[in-house]
């Protein structure tokens, strides 16, 4: 009993072996992809949280923050302060997870580059895990995604900056 | 008939039953050590095991007490019939007579050749076989992935209908305003997207978000703010900028069933 065990795992193992080698050989070469793979992305991720009312007294945009000012400005928020600022440079497909405020934290993986386009997969949790944005959005160089999100109390929020370099 | 032991035959059944018997206490593992240990057969460390095992139990004293009683009531069966038969007798003539006719036998009996006899192994056999075929291929669909057709590629496979990054690279991936959306006024004044591309627009190939999603600004030359609201409303607060148009994506439940965004 033990001897045909032993003689069908080992028909088993050969099975697979067999059938995975096979399917490797005969798969059909991998064309050659348009996106480089081995490139890296510097990104530059900011955390910034948002308070007061807008309109009811003049806008307040912390330093740091002024190359997205316009941006800032359009939101229903008055004061803008920095929370985190991280500058770094991932390579495609390795995935990252950057604080963006209190207990909050967004995990980004730069999927593709094109060109000067940044594909990036972006997921930004709350402090309750909740989902805020799951997203895959592609970027130009230079160019910044702008996410923002209120607060429960609605008279504060947080805003996420993502800009690829 | 007294055994070699001292032990009259019945008796010596007996301690064989009962050897048998206290097979229940100890375990297989247990009994094929003592066994080892008892022939002489085991290594060293069997032989530190079996010591031990001994020590400390009295059943396996017990059961190596009775494989010494059973080894020589064997040997003294074994030993008693060999004095019972005649020198000069051999089996070899009655075994090779019972071989032939158990080759006789199985020749008119046996199947004809070629022939497949289906029978429990065989199916166990084919059964493992399919199993690892299927395990194989599984394996192989995993990790070599398929190459995706040039066509399809620069359609792109993206739930929009539209690779972003193939599409940016022809078009500017800089944002038009949502004046090219389509679609209705909502109560909250701004106008929610109908149009599938419309998530395009801001190269977002797919978007899911645990509220509602409101698209501030956005000109020609700017990215626009993604505005996320999860208390169920769109944003309590009015734009600043009236002027600026904006747009209402869905929230996370509806994506799932709208054409909005693919998702």
């Amino acid at each position: 009993m033990k001897i045909h065990g032993l003689r069908v795992l080992k028909s088993f193992v050969l099975a697979c072996l067999l059938g995975f080698f096979t399917g490797v050989s005969t798969a059909p070469a991998q064309q050659q992809q348009p996106t480089q793979d081995l490139d890296i992305v510097r990104l530059h991720l900011r955390g910034i949280r948002a308070l007061g009312e807008s309109g009811s007294q003049e806008t307040f945009i912390a330093e740091g923050l002024g190359d997205i000012a316009n941006k800032l400005r359009s939101l229903p928020f008055s004061r803008f302060s920095l929370l985190s600022n991280d500058e770094v440079a991932m390579p495609v497909h390795r995935k990252r997870s950057f604080p963006v405020a209190v207990n909050q934290s967004v995990t980004v993986r730069p999927l593709e580059i094109v060109g000067d386009v940044v594909s990036l997969w972006v997921s930004w949790r709350d402090g309750r895990g909740n989902k805020v944005i799951d997203t895959r959005i592609a970027i130009r160089r230079g160019d910044e995604m702008i996410a923002g999100t209120e607060m429960d109390n609605s008279e504060e929020g947080t805003v996420l900056v993502i800009s690829a370099r | 008939m007294v055994t070699p032991l001292g032990i009259k035959e019945g008796k010596a059944d007996m301690k064989l039953k009962r050897c048998r018997d206290l097979k229940t206490v100890l375990t297989e593992k247990e009994e094929l050590l003592l066994m080892r240990f008892r022939d002489g057969e085991a290594s060293w460390g069997e032989r530190w095991s079996a010591r031990r095992l001994l020590g400390s139990c009295s059943a396996a004293r017990d059961y190596l007490e009775q494989l010494g009683v059973c080894g020589d009531f064997i040997q003294w069966r074994s030993t008693r019939m060999e004095h019972q038969l005649p020198a000069s007798w051999t089996l070899f003539p009655g075994i090779q007579r019972e071989i032939e006719k158990q080759e006789l036998l199985r020749a008119v009996t046996s199947p004809r050749k070629g022939g497949w006899v289906l029978n429990a192994e065989t199916i166990v056999r084919v059964g493992w076989g399919l199993t690892g075929a299927l395990t194989a291929a599984s394996v192989m669909i995993l990790v070599a992935p398929s190459p995706e057709p040039e066509s399809k590629r620069e359609r792109g496979v993206g739930s929009l209908g539209v690779n972003p990054l193939v599409a940016a690279s022809v078009q500017p991936v800089r944002l038009s305003p949502v004046s090219t959306l389509s679609g209705a006024r909502s109560s909250a004044g701004a106008a929610e997207t109908h149009s599938p591309l419309a998530g395009q627009q801001y190269g977002i190939t797919w978007f899911s978000s645990g509220g509602k999603v409101q698209v501030i600004g956005g000109s020609r030359s700017e990215t626009p703010v993604l505005w996320i609201s999860r208390n169920g409303r769109v944003s309590r607060r009015a734009s600043p900028t009236p002027d600026v148009p904006s747009a209402v994506f869905a929230n996370d439940r509806r994506v799932a069933q709208s054409p909005l965004l693919g998702r």
